[in-house]
C-alpha cells in the first residue's frame, strides 16, 4: 500500500500483528510514561489475552515500514448486557503509532480498519478507554467520525490506591474459585448498571485461571479478583489491580473482611493496589480501608454500528481494562 | 511557612519521588507533561501528608496536578486559619 500524507511520501505495508513479542517491546519504547503508559505489558500477559476463549481470529491490523512495525491497535471480544441488550463488542486496546511515524494519519487509519474487521466479523461495536488529556481521545473519536461512526464518550473512571505493607516471602497460593459461584456473583450486580460483562463457563475459567491472578472468593456469594503486574515506571513496582468487585450480595462488614483478606495476600507480591472505580460496585469498603483516590482518569468510549445507546452517560461499566 | 517555602519544599518531594528535576516547570502538569507514573501519585500524597503535618482530602489533590496548584492547595491547608 502506497501510504501519501503532506509531509512525507512511504511505501508502508498492512495486515495483522505477526510477532507479540515485538509489539509489546513498541509499546514500551512508544508510550510515554504518566501520560499513556500505567503497566509493563509482557508479552506473557498478551499471550493471556490472546487466548480468549472463543476468541475467533485476533483482529490486531498493523503497519510495516519494510517489515518493521510501527502502528498496530488489538481488539478482544467481550460479550455485555447493554442496557438490557446483549451485546457482542470489541475491546480495543494497546492502540499504539511509533513516535517517528506520529502526525501523519497513521493512528486515524488503522483504527478505522480495526473497527471495519470488527464489523466484518459480526461484533455489535466497540468500545475502548482512553486516559484523560492523551491525544489518542481525539484521534480515536476523528477516526470513528471519518468512518461515518460515533465514538461516545460514556463513563469517566477513577481509581483508587492503596499501599501494601510488606508481608511474607512466601508466594501465596491460588485460591481457586469456582467459576459457577464467580459467574452468578457477576449476574447479581444491581440491573441499573448501564453495562455489564457476561461470563461463559469457559470464560470465566480462563479468566480465574490466569497467570498473575488473585481472586478470593467468600462462601456466601462474593468474590474479588485482580492480577499483579509491573507499573511502568523506573523502579517497575509490583502493583496488585484489582478488576472483578463481584460483592454486591454481602453485607457491608463482609465486604470489608473478603477485601483485607485479599490485601494480606497481594502484600506478599505486590507494594501497591489499584482499584477501578467503575460505579458498578460499592467502593466505601476500600475507603474504609485506607485506600486515596488517584489524580488518574480514563475516558470510556462505546462506537455501535446501529443504533447507539440511549444513555450518553452510563451509570456504571463492568468491564475489565486493558 | 510561606508559599515560596511550601513550593520548595514540593519540588524537593517531587524530585524523591517522581524522579523529577527540582526546576521543573510548575504549571506543568506532573503526570501528563513531566511524566511522573500515576502510581507515585500515592507516595507524594503520603509524603506531603507528613512532611507538612496536614491532611490532604482527595478531593484536592486529584485536582493538584501540578506543582503551582499544589503549592496553592497546600497554602490553602496550612495557612487557613491564620
Amino acid at each position: 500500500m502506497l501510504f501519501d500524507t503532506m509531509s512525507i511520501r512511504m511505501t508502508i505495508s498492512s495486515g495483522p500483528v505477526r510477532d507479540w513479542a515485538t509489539a509489546v517491546d513498541l509499546i514500551r519504547h512508544s508510550w510515554k510514561p504518566g501520560r499513556e503508559a500505567t503497566r509493563e505489558y509482557t508479552p506473557e500477559f498478551v499471550a493471556t489475552l490472546l487466548g480468549y476463549p472463543g476468541a475467533g481470529p485476533v483482529l490486531a491490523p498493523a503497519y510495516y515500514d519494510d517489515g518493521a512495525l510501527i502502528a498496530f491497535v488489538a481488539g478482544f471480544p467481550r460479550s455485555v448486557r447493554l442496557e438490557g441488550q446483549v451485546r457482542r463488542l470489541l475491546l480495543m486496546s494497546f492502540f499504539t503509532v511509533a513516535p517517528a511515524y506520529r502526525g501523519q494519519g497513521l493512528g486515524r487509519a488503522i483504527w478505522v480498519e480495526c473497527l471495519q474487521q470488527a464489523k466484518d466479523n459480526g461484533y455489535d461495536g466497540a468500545i475502548h478507554y482512553c486516559v484523560d488529556g492523551n491525544a489518542s481521545n481525539a484521534i480515536t473519536v476523528g477516526a470513528a467520525k471519518s468512518a461515518g461512526l460515533e465514538a461516545r464518550r460514556v463513563f469517566t473512571a477513577g481509581f483508587l490506591m492503596r499501599s501494601l505493607r510488606p508481608g511474607s516471602d512466601e508466594q501465596p497460593e491460588p485460591e481457586a474459585i469456582d467459576a459457577g459461584l464467580f459467574r452468578s456473583a457477576a449476574e447479581c450486580l444491581n440491573p441499573g448498571v448501564t453495562l455489564t460483562r457476561l461470563w461463559s463457563e469457559a470464560e470465566a475459567q480462563w479468566h480465574l485461571r490466569n497467570t498473575g491472578r488473585l481472586s478470593i472468593a467468600d462462601q456466601t456469594g462474593g468474590v474479588l479478583t485482580g492480577v499483579v503486574q509491573r507499573a511502568a515506571d523506573a523502579a517497575h513496582t509490583p502493583c496488585f489491580f484489582l478488576e472483578d468487585v463481584l460483592w454486591d450480595r454481602l453485607t457491608p462488614e463482609a465486604r470489608g473482611t473478603l477485601l483485607q483478606r485479599l490485601l494480606r495476600r497481594a502484600s506478599r507480591v505486590a507494594s501497591i493496589a489499584v482499584a477501578p472505580a467503575l460505579g458498578y460496585a460499592d467502593v466505601s469498603p476500600f475507603l474504609a480501608a485506607g485506600f486515596r483516590r488517584s489524580p488518574r482518569l480514563l475516558h470510556a468510549y462505546l462506537t455501535l454500528w446501529r443504533a447507539p445507546p440511549d444513555s450518553s452517560e452510563f451509570s456504571g461499566l463492568y468491564l475489565d481494562i486493558v | 511557612m510561606d508559599a515560596t517555602g511550601i513550593e520548595l519544599s514540593i519540588r524537593n518531594t517531587v524530585a524523591v519521588i517522581g524522579g523529577l528535576p527540582e526546576d521543573a516547570d510548575a504549571d506543568a502538569d506532573l503526570y501528563l507533561d513531566l511524566g511522573m507514573a500515576s502510581v507515585h501519585a500515592l507516595a507524594l500524597l503520603q509524603e506531603l501528608e507528613e512532611r507538612f503535618g496536614v491532611s490532604i482530602p482527595d478531593e484536592q489533590f486529584v485536582e493538584s496536578t501540578s506543582i503551582a496548584k499544589l503549592t496553592a492547595t497546600l497554602d490553602s491547608l496550612l495557612n487557613r486559619h491564620v
